[in-house]
């Protein structure tokens, strides 16, 4: 094993930094508590006229929360369509202290501002995650540092929101409905429910270990979980469109680590992309393709030069092209195959970034706080939230 | 309050935190950036800093948490991925060995997770339980990507070498 001189590098490292005089640093924290006190008035002004315009106009007040201001300090979290006119957005906004906010959109293209529940916003690896179950019903899953996930419920469009209770004491579930999603956890296929935001575990199990569950239906309405078969280790993949019986197949995968899979399916074909779990961003180690709905897969991928490191989730178009973003995505471009996985071409995108699956299709969040949304993984329309 | 004690402070704990910093931001110039932020929130707040149990941990977690607050508005990242020349080049190099450069440009292509933890680890001479905390994570999982990050180092340096005897 070579050796590895990290005292070495330390001192190199060390001596290559670069230290301004400490007057340097007093200035600058000088003016930076009087542009702070310049944003705080600012602020102060526009809540000002934001609460009482409306009062004046009106004479009632409907919402107390402070206006959401055009910030480069302004993030959006995560965002789900429940169809193509009811969607929500969780986001924050960091200066020396984040809070949370909560948009709503009952028409697919305006947003406004609801209740965000209180959730930990310190960093963590895994982001939260907002979830529909229906047109106003919301999940949201907080993840905090140390990897805990608490999970709150809004039955009334995020007006007001309740703490769902730990996993348990709910009865198993004989078939998965439409509106909600799943979770998988020890092994087994969970399902969130759409009244309650509970978790409750699903009757008809897969018959192996499963590792890695799509959230959200394809657009044929199956639903796909993969796993280790318990005798063979193989690695299997299984669909269903109810959860009551399940549609089997093998992918000709060597032994290793467990690995996360994503399903992506398209109109004339299924992908399944093999990663490592755990990762953000991730690495990818191969592409299976079937044609015939999951039970056989064909090793497509790696070939040739091609994407290793990936962002969010493989996009399957219904004009038979899959597309993958590379990570980092510097060029606007997304790596784009046309023979089934073989060989990919970078190609320009507007959507190039992560992409993750939506219960309608799929979306990338930029980072100036605009949506990109497509149902069918070839067009892409702007959402923008009037955070950016 | 005097400044003299917060001279001494940046003074005594400026390269260690750059150093550090510079695990989660893969750039010396950055990592420079953000510990210059870092002690400009210091000197606004030094009352409270100098109460501090240990006012350099303080500057240790105000660093990473501006560097993880950038890591993950992930435009910067890529606006500054876009402007590194591609290793081993560094910004200054001269008079560095070769088989630190080479380690060097080994640490910057680690994933995101695995350099965080070898930096603050033996870079910034930090234990594994303050990695834990600085990170949010657990000890075990500290562990075991540091073992994970110096296997890929180890591979990743040797397979140079055997390229470069062939």
């Amino acid at each position: 094993m070579p050796d590895l001189d990290f005292d070495g590098l330390r001192t190199d490292l060390r001596d290559a930094v670069r230290q301004p005089p400490v007057d340097d640093v007093i200035a600058r924290a000088r003016h930076r508590s009087k542009r702070r006190r310049t944003q705080i008035v600012s602020v102060a002004a526009v809540f000002l006229a934001a609460a009482v315009v409306p009062l004046v106009r009106l004479g009632v007040q409907r919402d107390t929360a402070p206006p959401l201001d055009p910030s480069d300090v302004n993030q959006v979290v995560s965002l789900d369509f429940y169809d193509s006119t009811h969607g929500y957005a969780l986001g924050r906004r960091c200066e020396s202290v984040c809070e949370g906010w909560l948009m709503a959109s009952v028409d697919g293209m305006t947003w406004e501002r609801r209740v965000a529940p209180p959730t930990d916003l310190r960093f963590s690896e895994r982001p939260d995650r907002l979830i529909t179950l229906g047109a106003s019903r919301v999940v949201i899953e907080d993840y905090s540092p140390s990897g805990a996930v608490k999970r709150l419920f809004s039955g009334d469009g995020a007006r007001t929101w309740q703490q769902v209770p730990a996993p348990g004491g709910i009865a198993p579930v004989a078939t998965i409905p439409g509106s909600s999603v799943l979770d998988c956890a020890d092994g087994a296929v969970n399902v969130l429910l759409p009244d309650t935001g509970g978790t409750a575990r699903l009757t008809h199990q897969p018959p192996f270990d499963v590792t890695s569950c799509d959230t959200y239906p394809d657009q044929w309405k199956r639903w796909w979980v993969a796993g280790r078969d318990r005798a063979t280790g193989n690695v299997t993949i299984a669909s269903s469109k109810n959860g009551e019986q399940w549609t089997l197949g093998t992918l000709p995968l060597t032994a290793g680590p467990p690995r996360a899979i994503s399903i992506a399916a398209s109109p004339t074909a299924v992908y399944a992309v093999e990663a490592n779990a755990g990762e953000t961003p991730t690495t990818m180690v191969a592409i299976f393709r079937s044609n015939d709905n999951g039970v056989t897969w064909e090793r497509t991928w790696p070939l040739g030069a091609q994407p290793v490191v990936i962002a969010g989730v493989p996009v399957a178009g219904t004009d038979g092209k899959l597309r993958i973003s590379g990570y980092p995505s510097t060029s606007g471009e997304s790596w784009v195959s046309a023979d089934g996985g073989k060989t990919f071409t970078a190609e320009p995108s507007k959507a190039a970034g992560e992409a993750r699956r939506m219960r309608t299709g799929y979306v990338v969040i930029r980072p100036d706080g605009r949506a990109l949304i497509s149902p069918d993984g070839v067009s892409w329309w702007d959402k923008e939230l009037p955070v950016a | 309050m005097s400044d003299q004690w917060f001279a001494e402070l940046y003074e005594a704990s400026y390269r260690r935190i750059v150093v550090a910093t510079y695990g989660l931001v893969g750039d010396i110039g950055e990592a420079e950036e953000l510990a210059q932020e870092a002690f400009a929130l210091a000197y606004s707040r030094r009352r409270r800093v100098r109460a501090a149990d240990s006012p350099e941990a303080w500057l240790y977690t105000v660093a990473i948490n501006l560097a993880r607050r950038r890591w993950r508005r992930r435009n910067t990242l890529d606006r500054l991925l876009r402007r590194e020349p591609p290793p081993p080049t560094v910004e200054s190099p001269d008079g560095w060995a070769v088989e630190h450069l080479e380690l060097h440009a080994a640490i910057r292509k680690l994933t995101y997770e695995h350099r965080a933890v070898v930096v603050l680890h033996y870079l910034a001479d930090m234990p594994v339980d303050e990695v834990a905390v600085a990170l949010g994570i657990p000890v075990g999982t500290v562990k075991s990507r540091l073992a994970r990050a110096r296997a890929a180092l180890a591979a990743r340096l040797g397979v140079h070498r055997e390229v470069e005897n062939a």
